[in-house]
């Protein structure tokens, strides 16, 4: 990253070593190109910023032939000259002060005859230089509202005919706000160090600083910005996982509050920038402190309310305080802040080691180290610690981000795969299941089955025992006795048609109710027709779709045929009526002749009644003969369509 | 009615058969087989039966094989099945096999001879089941006057006119053919000829379902 920054080509060097609102005349000089064409230059440079890195930025850097001014005379209207060292911060003897602070020093001209440059690291807010009584510099309007300049350092051409060879004089004016009025030290009035030397030396001190002070952070920025997005957005699609929202929220506060190193936006006035920057970061440090409870699965309400109470509370407490003592209160805030944040790192560690969580090596080095960066800023708040060259934090806490932020997409990842593979757990699991179902009702079915076979094979066994049984009994018993061969003939006949009735019953096969009647009344009708009878037939339309049961239907057509035969063999009449009509699910059969009747006549009526009887009560129905004097037989049949099961002791 | 072809396994039935014709046809002679394919070969023969007697539960496979036979190769012979089923599962492949009629075994005597010389004498029997089992296999089971669509499967020309139609349908209810014959104001005759028909139709659109179910194996070009 450095070397390729270093690459880049002189115009955009040119552009970054001239800041803005430097009103310096240093870009155009002729000489200049020959300070950037150095052969081994981006190797030093990748080099020298990789110790750089190692050195952490606050080791002091010694150059050859810079002269590095480390006093001054200080010129302030009203005061009367003194000397300070540099760095001075204006706390030394200048804390209620506000306006232009004059800096003077005294230098030789360096030896060589390269070009040569004034170089500031640090100088809040604005600064004028002037050398000899010449201007050869500016960061910026000595007039309030001042440039938001604290964090960027300033460079600025020397021209060689200014100087003399000894005694030349250096003025810095510095404009600044009244120490106490930014919320941090590094936002306070305050001067570094100035250098006098050879423009190349002290170009790469500017570049270098330049780059990890406002480079870094943007680029930092940009990629917590970019972090806290992307989390937001994984979030969004998972809105489960709270404890991502509130990460990204907090990278998000984090990667704004990084802002206020290189943005030079402020509100118009320089408290409420200062008081704005001191709350802002309390609901971001609040959101990482929840985010930390959240990541363990708890949800604390009175630390969610508590910590909403604070951020208000923090920003009554600054609106009320002196603008002069906001440094002050601010730093006692952030101390109360990083207190908090400790306490939560605590309790988190401990609750994760308790719970064994897999991740608490990984948080807990990130935590510790932003505990310790953390720390570091305090002591530098606290004066401790002297103002780095480099803010440590700046560029550190993108890996605290990075690591953080690549286990929560871990964990959600995970929790993506654990979602998929309880899918398809699931999903087999409804599989097996609907299998088993399946073959439940399968089995269901075959019992099913198995009990209408069943049931259909006890009556036929019934069928066979009763009808054929006795008939063939009775063959048997006619033909022992020598009966007539014709009336044995007739017997082996009615015996076939039982068996054909009980063979057509066990083929199963439901009748529609219509079909039967048309069967019935083709058999009878010709019947009647052959034996010379008048055949009169009289059906009412059946229900539609009405179905006979296999077995109401057999036994129908015996009952029929029955009465037929009756009333051709016995009855002696001349006509023979059959009436069938449906009614309440029971079906109406009437057989009537005109012939003798029931007790007329000392002949019996044939085998033909008790079958008749015990059919019609096999079915469940009722029959009666109604024998009106003189006109013969009627034979009333009433039986329900929809048989009850066969009953299980006929079986036995 | 010169020659008889009996093929029936149960040689009491068979020698019973026999003697029906006998009676029926006076002087006719008899060929008697109790197997099925004994009866293809006599229907192979080159000496013609004007009447065939065939069972269907046979030996060795189904008297309907016979039939087939007998209308392949003897078209004037007079196919009857005798059987004890009277059900259409079985009567209704023997009619379209070509048979012209059927007989039940365990009828008496006397109404066995009188529907036989009724078969003869062109008027079979049709029960209504088997009219059912016609008007469906026809696909003109529906009210009347029916719109004449063509089956899928039967050949376009082979169809049911009208008239067979509503006897068909009058049978399928119930009504006896004499009763038919007097409801339409046709004499018996007419009417037994329309039986004909039909049992003529059957045959030759089975047939023709046989030849197309043929090319549609490849069997025929």
């Amino acid at each position: 990253m450095a070397g390729a920054i270093r690459k880049k080509p002189t115009e955009a060097h040119a552009a970054r070593r001239s800041p803005p609102h430097s009103r310096g005349w240093f870009a155009g000089h002729p000489g200049y190109s020959a300070t950037v064409s150095h052969p081994a230059r981006p190797l030093l440079s990748v080099v020298r910023w990789l110790a750089l890195w190692l050195a952490l930025g606050t080791l002091p850097h010694a150059l050859a032939e810079t002269l590095t001014l480390r006093q001054a005379e200080l010129v302030v209207p009203g005061q009367a000259p003194r000397t300070v060292a540099l760095p001075h911060a204006w706390d030394e003897g200048l804390a209620a002060f506000e306006g232009v602070a004059e800096y003077r020093m005294r230098f030789d001209r360096p030896a060589g005859d390269g070009l040569l440059a004034v170089y500031v690291p640090r100088a809040c807010s604005v600064l004028e230089i002037f050398v000899n009584g010449q201007l050869v510099g500016a960061s910026g309007a000595l007039q309030p509202p001042y440039a938001r300049n604290c964090y960027y350092p300033q460079l600025f051409s020397l021209p060689r005919p200014l100087l003399q060879a000894q005694g030349n004089e250096l003025r810095v004016r510095l404009a600044g706000h009244a120490w106490g009025e930014a919320a941090t030290r590094q936002r306070s009035s305050q001067l570094s160090a100035v250098s006098v030397g050879p423009l190349a030396e002290l170009q790469e001190q500017y570049d270098s600083r330049y780059f990890w002070n406002i480079t870094a952070a943007q680029i930092i920025s940009t990629c917590l910005l970019g972090f806290g997005l992307a989390l937001f957005a994984l979030w969004l699609a998972r809105r489960r996982d709270r404890y991502m929202l509130y990460f990204a929220l907090f990278t998000m506060g984090w990667a704004a509050l990084t802002a206020r190193l290189f943005t030079r936006a402020a509100f118009p006035s320089h408290w409420l920038t200062e008081a704005f920057l001191c709350v802002a970061f309390f609901p971001v440090v609040s959101c990482a402190m929840v985010f930390l409870v959240r990541l363990l699965g708890r949800r604390w309400r009175w630390m969610d309310q508590g910590l909403a109470l604070q951020c208000v509370v923090f920003v009554l407490v600054v609106a009320f305080t002196p603008h002069a003592r906001l440094l002050q209160v601010s730093t006692a805030l952030y101390a109360i802040g990083s207190l908090e944040f400790l306490a939560v790192v605590v309790a988190f560690l401990a609750l994760s080691w308790r719970t064994h969580r897999t991740d608490f090596w990984l948080i807990g080095a990130v935590l510790v180290h932003s505990i310790v960066l953390l720390a570091l800023e305090m002591l530098q708040q606290y004066e401790v610690l002297p103002l780095p060259r480099v803010t440590l934090g700046h560029f550190t806490m993108p890996l605290v981000f990075g690591a953080i932020a690549v286990r929560l997409i871990q964990l959600f990842v995970r929790a993506l795969a654990q979602a998929e593979t309880l899918n398809r757990e699931l999903e087999q699991r409804v599989v097996v299941k609907s299998q088993e179902i399946e073959r439940n009702w399968q089995q269901i079915a075959e019992l099913r089955t198995a009990q209408a076979a069943q049931d259909e094979r006890r009556r036929i066994a019934s069928d066979l025992h009763d009808d054929l049984g006795a008939q063939l009994l009775t063959i048997l018993q006619a033909s022992q006795r020598g009966g007539e061969p014709d009336r044995v003939a007739g017997m082996a006949r009615q015996a076939l048609e039982e068996m054909r009735l009980s063979v057509r019953g066990m083929t199963g096969h439901v009748t529609a109710a219509e079909e039967a009647l048309a069967d019935w009344r083709a058999e009878t009708v010709t019947r009647l027709s052959d034996a010379g009878l008048q055949p009169e037939w009289t059906a009412e339309e059946p229900p539609p779709g009405l179905i006979l049961p296999a077995r109401v239907h057999v036994q129908l057509t015996r009952i029929l045929r029955e009465a037929v035969s009756n009333a051709i063999r016995h009855s002696g009449g001349t006509r023979c009526a059959v009436r069938i009509r449906f009614e309440a699910g029971q079906l109406h059969l009437e057989v009537q002749d005109d012939g003798r009747g029931l007790q007329s006549g000392g002949t019996r009526r044939g085998h033909g009644l008790p079958n008749i009887e015990r059919r019609v009560r096999n079915l469940g129905g009722e029959h009666r003969f109604a024998a009106p004097p003189g006109a013969g037989t009627l034979l009333i049949v009433r039986v329900p369509l929809f048989s009850p099961e066969p009953r299980a002791q006929e079986a036995s | 009615m010169n020659k008889v072809l009996v093929v029936e396994d149960l040689a009491e039935v068979r020698d019973w058969l026999a003697d029906i014709s006998r009676t029926v046809f006076p002087g006719i002679e008899v060929t008697a087989v109790g197997r099925a394919d004994e009866g293809q070969a006599c229907a192979a023969t080159v000496r013609p039966f004007d009447l065939a007697l065939v069972d269907l539960g046979l030996p060795d496979g189904s008297g309907i094989e016979v039939v087939r036979a007998l209308r392949r190769h003897q078209p004037q012979c007079l196919p009857v099945v005798v059987t004890i089923y009277d059900d259409d599962e079985h009567l209704f492949p023997a009619l379209q096999a070509g048979a012209f009629g059927y007989l039940l075994k365990e009828q008496p005597r006397e109404v066995l001879e009188a529907q036989l010389l009724r078969i003869a004498s062109g008027e079979p029997p049709l029960a209504p089941s088997i009219a059912r089992r016609v008007l469906s296999f026809f696909g003109q089971n529906r009210a009347v006057p029916a719109p004449l669509v063509p089956p899928a499967d039967a050949e376009p020309e082979v169809r049911l006119t009208a008239q067979e139609l509503v006897v068909l349908q009058r049978v399928a209810k119930g009504f006896t053919l004499p009763e038919i014959a007097q409801q339409l104001g046709l004499s018996r005759h007419t009417i037994a000829e329309h039986v004909k028909n039909i049992y003529r139709k059957l045959d030759v659109s089975s047939r023709a379902e046989a030849t197309l179910e043929a090319a549609r194996r490849g069997l025929v070009r």
